[in-house]
Order: C-alpha cells, then sequence, then structure tokens
C-alpha cells in the first residue's frame, strides 16, 4: 500500500513539476512576452490563471499594420486590448495605417498611455482624414523621453508646454499650426539632444527654425519639390551651438543659415539644387572630423578653397564635371585625411592638372590616408590615372578598394589585373575589389 | 594520477583562482573565478562579503535555489565562452544561437537559473527562445508545450478573446461583454489583486533597441551609417529614421536597476552591431516576423474554430456547432472563423445579482433561439424563429423581417436592447431546435 501511495505521489509530483514556464517569476514571463508579437501575447490571455492577466503588465505595447493591403486596421485590436491593459506603460508604439478607421478615437489611447509614466512614445497616423492633434497632455508629459510623429498628426500646442525629460524628437511629415508652435516646441525641451525632422508637404511653417541650445544631433530632410524656380521664402535657420552631428537632405532649393557650430564632427551633406548662402555653410563645416558631401560644381570653387584641417573621413559625391581637379586639390587642404571615399561620376572626367604640375603630393598621402575606396569605377584613362597616383603616392595606404562598375566595364578580370599591376609605394597595403554581382 | 601529473597539474592552478559554488542540493563546485565573476550575482556576493566568501570548500558561495547543478553547469558553459575579451560579436552570435537549442523544458530552467544569477544576457537570450516558441502558436499548442493547466473557465477564457479579435462583426457582441467584462474586473478588484506598480526606470538606449528590435525598418542606430536610398533615390519620399548616438546619449538612470548587473545588454550590441555591418538596406532582418504573422492569422482563426467546437462538446449540453449563414437562407458560403465565432455566440448579459448562464451557441438560419427571462416582463420562454433574422455582415444592429406580428416589438425590443443595453437582460438560450 504505501508503494503505491508513494508512487502515485511520484507521479503526481512529475505532473507538477512539468509546467516549468509557469513557475517562472512575473518578470521573467513578462520579458519573455515582451518579445512575443503583442497579437500573440495577447492570446495568451486564455492560457491559464497564471497567464491570464501577465500580457497586461507588458510595459511596451507595439501595435503595427500586419498588413497594409487588408481593410482591417490594427485599431480595433489596439482599441479592445487597451482597455485591459492596467500596467504602467513605458513605451507604447501605434502605427496607424490608411485603414484606420475615421472614427477611430487615437486621442484617448495615447492620454491614457502618457497618464502610465510613458517614457517612449511612437505615433504614426496615415488615416485619409486630415491630420489630427494629439491630447495636449503630450506637451506636458514629465516622463517622456523619446518621441515620434509622423504624417498625419497636427502640432498644435497649448498655452503651456514643459517636457523636461524629452532626449529625442522625431517630427515626420506633421503639420505644425504655426511658425511659432515649433519655436515653442522646442523651447520647451531643455534637454533636448537628438532632432530629426522630414517635411514633404507645405506644413505650415515658412521659416524653419531650429534653435535649440543642447541639440547634440540634427536630422533634416526637406522633401518638397518646390519645382518652381521663383524663391518661396522658405528657409531653414539652424542656431544650435552644441551641435556635433548635422545630416541634410535638403531637394526643396530653399535657402539656409547657419548659426555658429563650433563642436561640428560629423555632417552630411545631400543638397542637390543650387543654394544661396552655401559658402557660409561650407566654412562652417570646416573643422568636421567627417563629412559627406554632394559636390555640386557651385560648390566646387568655393570647396575647394577650404582649409579642413581636422577631416580623417569623407565620402565625396560629385555632381560635377572635374571631380577629380576638385578631389586633388581637396587632398591638398586635408592635412589629416585617413579615409577616403569617393564615387565617380558618369561624365568623363577631366584629369586634374594638379598630378602632372604638383610640387609637392598633398600631406595627407604622404603621412595620414590609410583607406582610399573609389566607387563605380569604370576604366577611362582618368580614373586609372588617379587610382595610379593614390597608390604610388601614399605612403601609408593600407586599403585600397576599387568598385568595379559593371555598366561601364567591359571585363572586369583584365581591369583587375591592371590595378593589381600597379606598384604600390606601401608594401603592406591591400588592394580590394568590388563587384556587383555576388 | 602519477605524481608527475600532479606535479604538472599544480602550478597551473596555482596561477588561476578558484572559487567554490554550492547549489541547494549541498553539492559544491569549484570554478575559476574569473568566469563565476561573469554573474552578477556572484560577483556581488564575493565584493559584499570580503575576499574570504567562496575562497574554499567551507565557505562557498550558495547559490539561489533555482540553479541546479545541471544548469550551473551551463551557464558556465556560457560564461566561459563569453568572458574572454577577444572574440567577435558574430563569433557571439553563433555561439548564443547554438547553445540556445534544448528541450523547452530546459530552456525554462535555464532562463529561470539566469535570472536568479542575474546574468541579464543569458536572461534575454532564453527569453528570447521562449518567446519564439510561443509566437504564432495556438494556445492548445502552447499549453501542451508547456504543460500548462487548463484551469480557466469557459467565460474567462471566450471573453478575453473575442474582444481582441479584429473583426467589425465581433463588435456587434462585444458591446454586449462589456458590461460583463466590467462585472468581472469589479469582482477581482474587490477579491484585493494588485496589480503590481512596476515602475521602470530604463535608459533611453535600452528603449530604442527594443523599439529597434521589433521594428525592422525602424533601424538607425549608428550614426555614421547612412542609406543610400536618400542620396541617389531623392525624389523618393524617405522619412529619416530614429536614431541614438552610438557615443551613448548616455541617460542612463540612476535606476537602472532593470540592466542588471551586466552593462553591456547584448541586445543592443547586437542590434548596434548588426547595423554598424555595412549591408545594403540596413535593416536587421531576422526573417521571422511576417511569415509569422501570416501563420498566426491562420491559427487565431484555426483556433477559434476549434475553441467553438471543443466548447460546445464539453458544456455538457447536447448543443451541435452549427454554423450561421449570414445570407440567413444557408447558403453554401464559406464561413470564416469569425463568422462561426459570431454565431456561436449568442450574448449574455449579467446581472448583477445573477450567476450568468452563459452558454455560446451557433446558430443555423433556420433554428430556434429560446429567449427566456426578459426583465420587466412577464418573461417566460418564448420562441423565435432565427431565420427572421439576418445579420448583415456590415452593419448592426441587426435587421429582420418576417417575424410574426404580434411579435414583432417584442424580438425588436430583445435585440435592439441586447445591442444597447438600455436595460440589463438575461437571455438564457437553452433549447436549440433544428428545423
Amino acid at each position: 500500500m504505501p508503494k503505491t501511495t508513494e508512487y502515485c505521489d511520484e507521479k503526481i509530483e512529475e505532473i507538477l513539476c512539468e509546467d516549468r514556464i509557469s513557475s517562472l517569476p512575473d518578470d521573467l514571463l513578462v520579458t519573455i512576452l515582451l518579445s512575443v508579437p503583442l497579437k500573440d501575447a495577447a492570446a495568451t490571455m486564455i492560457l491559464s490563471k497564471r497567464w491570464r492577466f501577465m500580457w497586461t503588465m507588458l510595459p511596451i505595447l507595439v501595435y503595427k499594420e500586419s498588413d497594409v493591403e487588408s481593410k482591417n486596421s490594427v485599431w480595433d485590436f489596439l482599441d479592445k486590448s487597451l482597455e485591459l491593459h492596467k500596467a504602467p506603460l513605458l513605451g507604447m508604439y501605434m502605427q496607424l495605417g490608411p485603414q484606420c478607421p475615421l472614427d477611430a478615437d487615437v486621442g484617448k489611447w495615447v492620454a491614457m498611455a502618457l497618464d502610465r509614466g510613458l517614457a517612449l512614445l511612437i505615433f504614426e497616423l496615415r488615416w485619409s482624414a486630415d491630420p489630427t492633434s494629439l491630447p495636449m497632455t503630450l506637451y506636458s508629459c514629465k516622463s517622456l523621453k523619446i518621441l515620434r510623429l509622423s504624417h498625419k498628426v497636427l502640432v498644435d500646442l497649448p498655452s503651456s508646454i514643459w517636457l523636461p525629460s524629452l532626449q529625442i524628437l522625431e517630427l515626420n511629415c506633421v503639420v505644425y499650426k504655426n511658425e511659432d508652435s515649433l519655436k515653442r516646441f522646442l523651447s520647451s525641451c531643455p534637454v533636448l539632444e537628438s532632432m530629426t525632422v522630414t517635411r514633404e508637404k507645405d506644413d505650415n511653417v515658412k521659416i524653419f527654425t531650429v534653435k535649440a541650445p543642447y541639440l547634440l544631433d540634427l536630422s533634416y530632410g526637406n522633401y518638397m519639390s518646390d519645382d518652381d524656380e521663383e524663391d518661396t521664402g522658405r528657409c531653414l535657420v539652424i542656431d544650435t551651438p552644441a551641435l556635433t552631428y548635422l545630416d541634410i537632405a535638403d531637394y526643396s532649393g530653399n535657402s539656409w543659415s547657419i548659426e555658429n557650430t563650433p563642436c561640428l564632427e560629423e555632417v552630411y551633406f545631400n543638397v542637390d539644387r543650387s543654394l544661396l548662402g552655401f559658402d557660409k555653410f561650407l566654412r562652417s563645416f570646416s573643422k568636421v572630423l567627417f563629412l559627406e558631401l554632394i559636390l555640386t560644381d557651385k560648390m566646387i570653387v568655393c570647396f575647394s578653397t577650404i582649409e579642413f584641417s581636422r577631416l580623417t573621413k569623407c565620402k565625396l559625391f560629385p555632381n560635377n564635371s572635374n571631380w577629380m581637379d576638385s578631389l586633388v586639390s581637396f587632398l591638398h587642404n586635408t592635412p589629416k585625411l585617413n579615409n577616403c571615399c569617393q564615387k565617380t561620376n558618369h561624365q568623363p572626367p577631366i584629369a586634374s592638372m594638379w598630378w602632372s604640375q604638383s610640387i609637392s603630393d598633398p600631406e595627407c598621402l604622404s603621412s595620414s590616408l590609410e583607406k582610399f575606396e573609389l566607387i563605380d569605377y569604370g576604366g577611362r584613362e582618368e580614373e586609372r590615372e588617379l587610382v595610379e597616383y593614390i597608390l604610388t603616392t601614399s605612403i601609408c595606404l593600407k586599403t585600397a578598394t576599387i568598385s568595379l562598375s559593371t555598366l561601364k566595364l567591359e571585363d572586369e578580370d583584365i581591369t583587375m589585373k591592371e590595378l593589381k599591376a600597379i606598384p604600390r609605394v606601401s608594401i603592406t597595403s591591400h588592394l580590394f575589389f568590388k563587384t556587383s554581382h555576388k | 594520477m602519477s605524481e608527475a601529473d600532479m606535479a604538472i597539474i599544480k602550478p597551473e592552478m596555482m596561477m588561476k583562482s578558484y572559487i567554490w559554488l554550492e547549489t541547494t542540493d549541498g553539492s559544491i563546485q569549484q570554478v575559476e573565478q574569473e568566469i563565476a565573476m561573469y554573474c552578477p550575482m556572484i560577483c556581488h556576493e564575493v565584493l559584499q562579503k570580503g575576499l574570504g566568501a567562496g575562497s574554499s570548500k567551507n565557505c562557498a558561495i550558495s547559490l539561489p535555489q533555482r540553479v541546479n547543478p545541471a544548469m550551473l553547469s551551463l551557464i558556465l558553459d556560457y560564461c566561459r565562452f563569453h568572458q574572454v575579451p577577444g572574440r567577435s560579436n558574430k563569433e557571439r552570435k553563433v555561439h548564443d544561437e547554438k547553445f540556445i537549442r534544448m528541450d523547452t523544458k530546459r530552456l525554462c530552467e535555464l532562463a529561470s537559473a539566469a535570472d536568479s544569477l542575474q546574468l541579464k544576457p543569458l536572461v534575454d537570450l532564453s527569453s528570447r527562445a521562449l518567446a519564439r516558441i510561443i509566437e504564432g502558436k495556438t494556445p492548445e499548442e502552447i499549453r501542451e508545450i508547456f504543460h500548462l493547466p487548463d484551469d480557466l473557465t469557459e467565460e474567462e477564457k471566450l471573453e478575453p478573446l473575442k474582444n481582441l479579435m479584429d473583426d467589425p462583426r465581433i463588435r456587434l457582441l462585444n458591446r454586449l461583454y462589456a458590461k460583463k467584462r466590467k462585472e468581472l474586473k469589479e469582482r477581482e478588484k474587490l477579491k484585493g489583486k494588485e496589480v503590481e506598480e512596476r515602475v521602470d526606470e530604463r535608459s533611453v538606449d535600452d528603449l530604442l533597441s527594443f523599439i529597434n528590435g521589433k521594428d525592422h525598418k525602424v533601424v538607425k542606430t549608428s550614426k555614421s551609417k547612412k542609406k543610400n536610398k536618400k542620396r541617389k533615390e531623392h525624389k523618393n519620399k524617405v522619412s529619416h529614421n530614429l536614431h541614438s548616438k552610438q557615443q551613448g546619449v548616455q541617460i542612463v538612470d540612476e535606476t537602472a536597476s532593470s540592466l542588471g548587473g551586466v552593462s553591456n545588454l547584448p541586445s543592443m550590441e547586437e542590434d548596434i552591431f548588426s547595423l554598424k555591418t555595412d549591408s545594403e538596406d540596413g535593416y536587421v532582418d531576422d526573417g521571422m516576423d511576417p511569415v509569422l504573422k501570416e501563420m498566426l492569422d491562420r491559427e487565431v482563426e484555426d483556433f477559434a474554430r476549434r475553441l467553438n467546437s471543443s466548447w460546445v462538446l464539453s458544456s455538457g449540453q447536447e448543443r451541435q456547432p452549427v454554423h450561421f449563414s449570414i445570407n440567413g437562407n444557408g447558403a453554401t458560403r464559406r464561413l470564416t472563423a469569425f463568422q462561426v465565432m459570431l454565431g456561436s455566440l449568442i450574448l449574455l448579459m449579467v446581472f448583477g445579482w445573477q450567476v450568468p448562464e452563459f452558454c455560446g451557441v451557433t446558430v443555423k438560419g433556420n433554428s430556434r433561439v429560446r429567449i427566456s427571462g426578459l426583465t420587466g416582463t412577464e418573461g417566460g420562454d418564448e420562441w423565435f424563429d432565427l431565420s427572421y433574422i439576418i445579420l448583415d455582415e456590415a452593419s448592426d444592429p441587426p435587421k429582420y423581417d418576417n417575424v410574426p406580428a404580434d411579435r414583432e416589438d417584442l424580438v425588436r425590443d430583445v435585440l435592439s436592447s441586447t445591442l444597447l443595453f438600455p436595460f440589463e437582460l438575461q437571455l438564457c438560450i437553452s433549447e436549440l431546435e433544428l428545423l
């Protein structure tokens, strides 16, 4: 008798022990659920008593449209599930696509989330109605650290705004109530460090002023196509003394103004259209460490004269005809250049006079250039001469990478052999080739 | 072992320092100190209790209960690999992927043990592995895999799932359930159930890395990584991505206790690393999401269908799950699980003072539904022929026609009130007759 009961006990124990996962602490179960897509996580409600409210303790909720084609929006799921969610919320990600119903009360849940101590809010709305303004509590949320608003959002500020914790702000194609909105917004974010803005259509702001005393990163993308040549009076004004990282992609042709930026270190400058006042801009980049640039004809003259005394890495995308010339003069102006990447142009380059006449080689070639990359090598004589020049004069060179353009080259193998045959002054250097197939 | 061997071993052992660890079952192990110290909990113990701790068998560091010897050796293997500084991130990732391949039971134990030792990277790794197991499976499958007890009542099961399904037809039912849900919640509150106040102070980077991990498109942690698309196709509307400085927006909160002892979150590292590599499209591609999402949708539908049938069978009453034909005339029409669910949930309202009799039933167009217990009226049992009730797919409230004139008002009242709740009703569908 004792034996059988023992056996039974053991069996029961074994069965009880089988459910390992439920014995994990709540924290851990929530951690597990965090990595599960929200719909699945919410479905765990019906697994067992232990799991019933586990997902409602998730600190981060991610609602995304699962299928752009379908007529059903994630809004339905969102609306219902948020009624069940109780715990403090750390992060809320709401992405509502074009199929979002027009009567959806998005503000309600945003307000609820903000009330629960939200630190991260990513809100994207693409419904077919007009841009909607968000609850006013958004602009006085003490806990908010990261905010991203996208598309059909109207930035309409209450009279008192204060976002003491906001560090990262991203405004994607939103509409502003008026010019003042943006200024007031930025001035109420005392610790704002990073800002990203994209603009697509007219957003009620003519003079886009970015004025933030502690801003470190700024990314600005203006994709408004002002096709007409007339001056629309739009411009971008940057007044950020602490800025270290600047990324500008501006295809609108608007004018600019940039105030002192003594700390600028990295600059990405993709401006294709003719600009007024870019001289000043380019000069403000003279102390940067990294530069990525589209070089247009108009910029050349100015560009060739700037002394980039601290530049160590650069990437140049020429949109002009004598890129080779500009490259060589550039090399002369960059004594500390370590890493240089240059893309060729479709136009046949005009061979530079510099190296045929040069008295001395650029300083960087003899002392600092370690990596050189040429993109879209087309095998033209001038290009080959350039490669030869670099390889034969860069004493410190470690790697040279040539990306072969399959469009222009007939036989890659021959090209590669040719280039490999060039005598390199730096014996330890490696020559790499990149081709587009493989 | 010969004496010579002993002589060789000893000097080696003298070079490394060892720590003694004791698991709750009494067994004591000797482990290289640098490996053991990779676990924050052990590290703290040593630092707190001074140098003497763990230095000999007698004062071995006792490990938490959730760490059994098998798990300990696994964890130590993990630590042994990762504490070597020279490994590349790719190497670590490859190792982790192999390491985590084990059966579910061990995975749970591992997660538990790692959690008690506060080894956050391993906790993350095992949690994610468990998450992958849960993802895309029906609740039944999950219960089977993890041996979960099926201890929820039927009402508890049915209620939330319906609410979470994104089908406009469910809205029809949801309004009825809204009150019931409130009731249940209130009851829970009365029972004194508290939802823990978890104020989670996490750093900005942690949040971003989490979001980046979940969202393929929000990719950008490395500043120096630029997308080619902006340059070449400048006419495209490209939205900038959220990014965080690689050099660390060092706003690490003071109370970032949830980050654990090991400062480098490998999840973060992974994200940052995978973006460092110059992939053309710059996406963090785990390749699982869209596929699993599709699977999930199918599974949810499957589950709903299965739930409906199994529920009906288990309810102990003889009901046959019959599909509700939207057209009302039984026309052959492919039904989705949602329609089935819809049909199966003729809703019940809860009286404050009455235990709800919960009967979800699927009703065929030609069937009758018995409605009883109407408040405020004589009540009694009335039969209504549901073939007269046609639910229009897109709209609610339901329309009905051909209802006998003397019953029309009543039916209208019943149906409209069930949707709009001007007063509470209890509908009890107790018998079903197929015509």
